[in-house]
């Protein structure tokens, strides 16, 4: 058997059948997003009065979904696309899987500004097209930037994740028999691999690594802007982009951690997934874990620098007020563990990589938490300072959609290649020239 | 083979599979020095060599994205301007068409149009959705065998075939005999 064959049987044997862990594992999710579902027909039968949002914080734990959900998808672009720009190589075995993420953490973003409406049914206002309404949206406001370019997001890599897919949809067609083979040969739209195709596929490629790219930063940062463009004192701040989309490629490359290590552990992947490319994963929290230390000081030294006694007290609320822990959490989470990825010991072993990426996890959430609830729990009239709870209505619509995105991931490693076969082979035929 | 990336299935000639990619850019070499038409390549993956090896200029599918992201551009431009002059939505003094925030507008449209209009090429061009495969193609193609499918006259046949057996070809079939 030759090389390329053995990386086609390794793969596609995580299409074969699944054990009972599997099945358990998927009727978790199934009921993660049944009771999600409950909780939002609820929210739609008694109304948003019903969630835990109250004066002064109208933006909770939805939009804190929203944001920790689209920061996830970018880390996945910045493997397929940005990756394969710069030529890394180590990106080969993770990045299917990583724009894989991207796009099932932009489907389960995209719910949240739906059901954040409360009437969900009128989202189609947000729709820029002639109406007997008389009515446009407005195209100065961040909050249609945001439907701009989340769609966009949610088009983009979708198209681009499926025309990666293309080649290894044919070659899964070639290795089927019956039903499957028919399917995957519709799938894999007619693909046989000919020299024109593969010339048409990888300028197309190119071309769509190149426009997902700016995506990557722009995304982001009109997430941000969603803040930013607001006057409260710790929305109203001018480093929110590069600070949302560090955090989010931070929280990004903790999910693929995630996701992967135990990944490559069930489907016995090490041989591609090497700890190499894990421990380059780890490496480039580093540097967004520096980018986002800086901005948590900037932010602090700019409140205290401008003199403004709004600014210096918001900001010394977050350290001291009633949200304290989670401020916490997320200065500890954020912007000081993932240094231990300085020890090589520490980012080249499993164990402590998969925790880390767990606690980075949780600590983004967390800073969302305290950006977006903190800063509107506190601003500049105190007769009107507050405190959020969410109650279960909002925490089950919240674990419905971690459950709805496990769920695709679940599908997604049964059905489809994880792993870019094509680019494997020619990554093989490369380190040989490269040995040669 | 059409310029498009269609096979046309009833042309004749001889298929020769190879094991080896140094092999197949070997047996390239050989073919185009004795004129013989070279008809398609197939490999399960891309190639950087036996692109070069074909001498393949660059896709077309360049100017589809270039077309698609001036288009996108435009559109988003035109389309928040339109909409802004149909409701003038006037808050704080500022302009009607307020032209920096409609670049974030304009900017993702630019993507969204080349990202489509870059698709959109590459099915044209690929001829994809053209779901029935063609007589010469092999399932061993797109696992870990390369095909170097030559069309020649029946008379060439033989010459053919012994031109891609002593190439390093494992397997040698006459197609649409």
């Amino acid at each position: 058997m030759t090389e390329y064959a053995d990386i086609d049987r390794n793969i596609l044997r995580m299409l074969s059948p699944p054990k009972k862990p599997y099945y358990a594992l998927l009727g978790l999710c199934l009921s993660g997003i049944a009771f999600g579902t409950f909780c939002e027909i609820y929210q739609l039968l008694t109304g948003m009065g019903n969630t835990g949002l109250m004066h002064p914080v109208m933006w909770g734990i939805y939009l804190i979904s929203f944001v920790f959900w689209v920061g996830i998808a970018h880390s996945g672009t910045l493997i397929s696309a940005i990756l394969f720009l710069f030529r890394a190589s180590w990106r080969t075995p993770i990045a299917r899987s990583a724009e894989a993420m991207t796009v099932f953490a932009v489907m389960a973003a995209g719910i949240f500004p739906l059901i954040h409406l409360g009437r969900v049914w009128i989202f189609y206002w947000l729709i820029p097209y002639p109406n007997q309404r008389y009515l446009w949206p407005n195209f100065q406001s961040p909050l249609f930037f945001d439907f701009v370019a989340v769609s966009t997001y949610f088009t983009v890599s979708s198209l681009f994740w499926y025309t990666g897919l293309i080649p290894d949809l044919a070659a899964v067609r070639d290795a089927s028999r019956g039903l499957r083979r028919k399917i995957y040969g519709i799938l894999s739209l007619g693909w046989t691999g000919s020299h024109q195709q593969w010339r048409h596929y990888g300028w197309a490629y190119l071309l769509m690594a190149a426009f997902a790219t700016p995506l990557v930063i722009s995304v982001h940062s009109v997430v941000s802007w969603d803040f930013a463009l607001a006057i409260i004192p710790g929305y109203h701040s001018t480093i929110f982009a590069p600070y949302f989309v560090a955090g989010a490629i931070q929280s990004g490359l903790s999910m693929v951690l995630t996701l992967l290590i135990p990944l490559r552990r069930i489907f016995r992947l090490e041989a591609f997934i090497t700890l190499k490319t894990l421990e380059s994963l780890a490496k480039t929290m580093i540097f967004t874990c520096l980018v986002i230390g800086y901005s948590y000081l900037v932010e602090y030294f700019m409140a205290w620098y401008s003199g403004n006694s709004v600014e210096r007290d918001a900001f010394l609320w977050r350290a001291i007020g009633d949200y304290a822990p989670q401020f916490w959490i997320m200065v500890v989470f954020n912007a000081l563990l993932p240094l231990l990825f300085f020890f090589k010991r520490i980012r080249t072993h499993l164990g402590y990589l998969f925790i880390i990426a767990i606690l980075v996890n949780i600590g983004m959430w967390f800073e969302r938490f305290v950006i977006i609830v903190g800063s509107i729990a506190h601003d500049f009239d105190p007769y009107v300072w507050g405190i959020y709870t969410p109650n279960w209505v909002e925490l089950g619509i919240m674990i419905g959609s971690f459950s709805l995105f496990f769920l695709f991931f679940l599908l997604f490693v049964k059905f489809l290649p994880a792993i870019s076969m094509a680019e494997m082979k020619e990554g093989l035929i490369r380190d040989i020239g490269n040995r040669q | 083979m059409k310029k498009n990336g269609e096979i046309d299935e009833k042309k004749q000639g001889v298929m020769g599979i190879f094991r080896d990619m140094e092999w197949l850019l070997h047996a390239i070499k050989n073919i185009k020095e004795r004129n013989v038409k070279i008809d398609t390549v197939f490999s399960p993956f891309f190639s950087h060599e036996v692109q070069e090896a074909l001498k393949l200029q660059p896709s077309p599918i360049r100017y589809f994205a270039l077309a698609g992201g001036v288009l996108g551009i435009v559109a988003g431009f035109g389309l928040a301007s339109y909409a802004h002059l149909e409701w003038k939505f006037i808050t704080s003094g500022k302009p009607v068409l307020s032209w920096i925030s409609f670049f974030v507008i304009a900017f993702e449209g630019c993507i969204l149009g080349g990202v489509l209009a870059t698709v959109i090429g590459m099915i044209v061009k690929n001829r994809l959705f053209h779901f029935r495969l063609p007589e010469v193609y092999d399932s061993r193609f797109s696992q870990d065998q390369f095909g170097l499918f030559v069309t020649c006259q029946e008379a060439e046949v033989d010459e053919v075939s012994m031109l891609l057996r002593d190439s390093g070809a494992e397997e040698v079939r006459v197609v649409g005999k």
